[in-house]
């Protein structure tokens, strides 16, 4: 795989309920370095499943899957690669309730045995880089909801993944919200190097991307 | 950090949940300080005295129950290793409002006397004659009795000649009786409880040949130091197995407590706990979070039962009815009360804990 491959997937395929549906049906597809791809398709089109595959969430049934240099079909621990080299956003910010902004940022660190000093500060440093300065100590029921998405994309951020996957991560926001997060996505991506895959339904959020990909019926229709 | 934070998310559940632990800890600290403290009294009963062995009956259950004849005594004086016998009869009657009151039935140079001191009146044996008594301290304040007044005991009124004190709650509580009259009182004509043996050498090599040398001559009799005299009787092992199987019972029963607020906490947090394996935690982060949170219940809620346990004790020894009670404070109770505590947060945290680790992330995504 050349250097600037971050993720390879060939023949990738899924089913469900014993063989019966067939969430993906030979899906290759090849990320590069700091390139930001928008996955769109109808409902049931098997977006969600290709994510969870992407995100170390699910194995497939067949085909391989290379991120960075690891193969994620026969990987034992996938949470270390989660904890090491994946980034998520959810559509709904999935923030703990109970901790502070910082606290929640910090999360993900825990899992890969991180000082509690280089914690708090790789955390404050991803909130001041997101716009939160002002929020650290808040609490999620302290903040709005574009606040909170961009508390969950510093959570995304904060173990320095070589992939982030943002699921409809402006599908709970209003039009304004979601263009000021879609673009602070994309600002971090240019700043950080990061490679960006983001599912959506919103063809407008979809084309902002470097390149699209139209999965239907568990294929890739176009790219 | 986040145990901590969950655990006060839901601060009335968690407190009833600590409540549920201290109440199982305190049930145990206070069942086991009070069979303990029984068998200490018991031990102590002779112990400070200069009795080097103390003969019961070898099958009896409870030491009131431990019938010797005592024409035993006479056998026992012409033996060349004892020094001196003098017979004892413990019994136990009710006196209103007392349902179970403890009497002594001694002689003039019973070493039982050297546990008591006398404080008001005169000694039982100042001066010679029958139906005469004296109360310990408790006794006499639990049946509102002084100097002179008269006591009813098995249809006889006894004339209380003095009142005495002992650091034995057990015998603080009782009455010190001649030996005949506590006999009669006792049903035990002939009979005695049990011997207080003096030996003319007392080493340790010495007294073991005693022990074993009365015990062959005479089958029916069990010798033991005064130290360990409760261990001649089946009635305290069956309070401290009393006691073992209420421990047993707290932790089921504070292991459930604690395991339905646990179960609550995860099913909650079903999504949280998924997101938060998405991001990378293990499976083994996730129980330990359960398994923290469990702890920390029992890490509040074992110090406040050992203290209610304690509380407990004091309390129940307070009432007329049990002035006879007081409690055994050993590192044994402590540690049991904490094995408690803790034995009920993780039995509690068990199946919440297999329940969080089978959530998938997947699944936990598309959970609402």
């Amino acid at each position: 795989m050349s250097d600037d491959v971050v993720l390879r997937i060939e023949g990738l395929r899924k089913t469900y309920e014993t063989g019966r549906v067939r969430a993906l049906d030979g899906i290759d597809l090849v990320l590069r370095r700091g390139e930001f791809v928008s996955i769109v398709g109808p409902s049931g089109s098997g977006k969600s499943t290709l994510l969870h595959v992407l995100g170390a969430l699910d194995r497939p049934d067949e085909g391989s899957v290379w991120l960075g240099g690891q193969d994620l079909v026969t990987a034992e621990r996938l949470d270390r690669v989660r904890a090491r080299s994946i980034g998520f956003v959810f559509q709904l910010h999935n923030l703990v309730p109970t901790l502070t902004a910082v606290e929640n940022v910090e999360l993900p660190l825990y899992a890969l045995d991180v000082s509690r000093a280089e914690r708090r500060r790789r955390a404050e440093e991803l909130l001041v880089a997101v716009g939160l300065s002002e929020r650290l100590h808040h609490r999620p029921s302290q903040m709005s909801g574009g606040q909170r998405q961009r508390v969950a994309i510093a959570r995304a951020l904060v173990n320095q993944p070589e992939l982030v996957l943002a699921d409809e991560p402006t599908g709970d926001l209003d039009q304004e919200t979601g263009r000021h997060v879609l673009e602070l996505l994309e600002r971090l991506r240019e700043e950080r190097g990061l490679t960006l895959v983001l599912v959506t339904h919103d063809m407008a959020v979809a084309e902002r991307a470097d390149r699209t990909i139209r999965l239907i019926d568990g294929r890739i229709a176009s790219s | 950090m986040l145990a901590f934070r969950n655990l006060l998310r839901r601060r009335i559940r968690t407190l009833l949940t600590v409540t549920g632990v201290a109440i199982g800890v305190s049930i145990v600290v206070a069942l086991s300080a009070i069979a303990r403290g029984f068998r200490t009294q018991v031990n102590d009963l002779f112990s400070s005295g200069r009795a080097h062995l103390i003969l019961s009956r070898k099958d009896a259950a409870d030491p009131i129950l431990s019938y010797l004849p005592e024409s035993l005594l006479g056998e026992l004086r012409a033996r060349d290793e004892i020094a001196a016998v003098e017979p004892v009869v413990l019994g136990a009657t009710q006196v209103p409002p007392l349902a179970v009151f403890i009497f002594f039935g001694t002689t003039r140079d019973s070493p039982f006397l050297e546990q008591i001191r006398v404080v008001e009146g005169e000694g039982l044996f100042a001066t010679p004659g029958t139906d005469r008594v004296c109360l310990g301290a408790r006794a006499a304040r639990n049946l509102g009795r002084e100097v002179g007044d008269t006591l009813p005991l098995g249809g006889r009124e006894l004339t209380v000649v003095g009142l005495f004190e002992s650091a034995t709650p057990l015998i603080d509580a009782g009455a010190l009786l001649s030996l005949g009259d506590a006999q009669e009182l006792a049903g035990l004509e002939q009979k005695i409880t049990s011997a207080l043996v003096q030996l003319r050498d007392s080493n340790r090599d010495a007294l073991v040949r005693a022990e074993q040398e009365l015990e062959a001559d005479y089958p029916e009799i069990e010798a033991t130091p005064p130290s360990e005299w409760a261990a001649a009787f089946d009635e305290f092992d069956l309070a401290e197995q009393t006691a073992t199987v209420f421990t047993i019972l707290a932790i089921c029963i504070g292991g459930i407590s604690v395991m339905n607020t646990m179960l609550m906490s995860v099913f909650e947090r079903t999504r949280e706990i998924g997101i938060l394996q998405a991001i990378g935690w293990s499976r083994w982060m996730v129980v330990r979070q359960v398994l923290a949170e469990a702890l920390l219940v029992a890490t509040v809620g074992t110090p406040l039962g050992i203290a209610l346990g304690v509380g407990i004790v004091e309390l129940i020894g307070s009432f007329q009815q049990f002035s006879w009670v007081a409690g055994h404070y050993d590192t044994t109770v402590f540690l049991q009360g904490i094995a408690v505590g803790f034995g009920m947060g993780v039995v509690g945290s068990i199946y919440p804990a297999w329940r969080a680790v089978g959530i998938t992330p997947i699944e936990a995504l598309r959970y609402e």
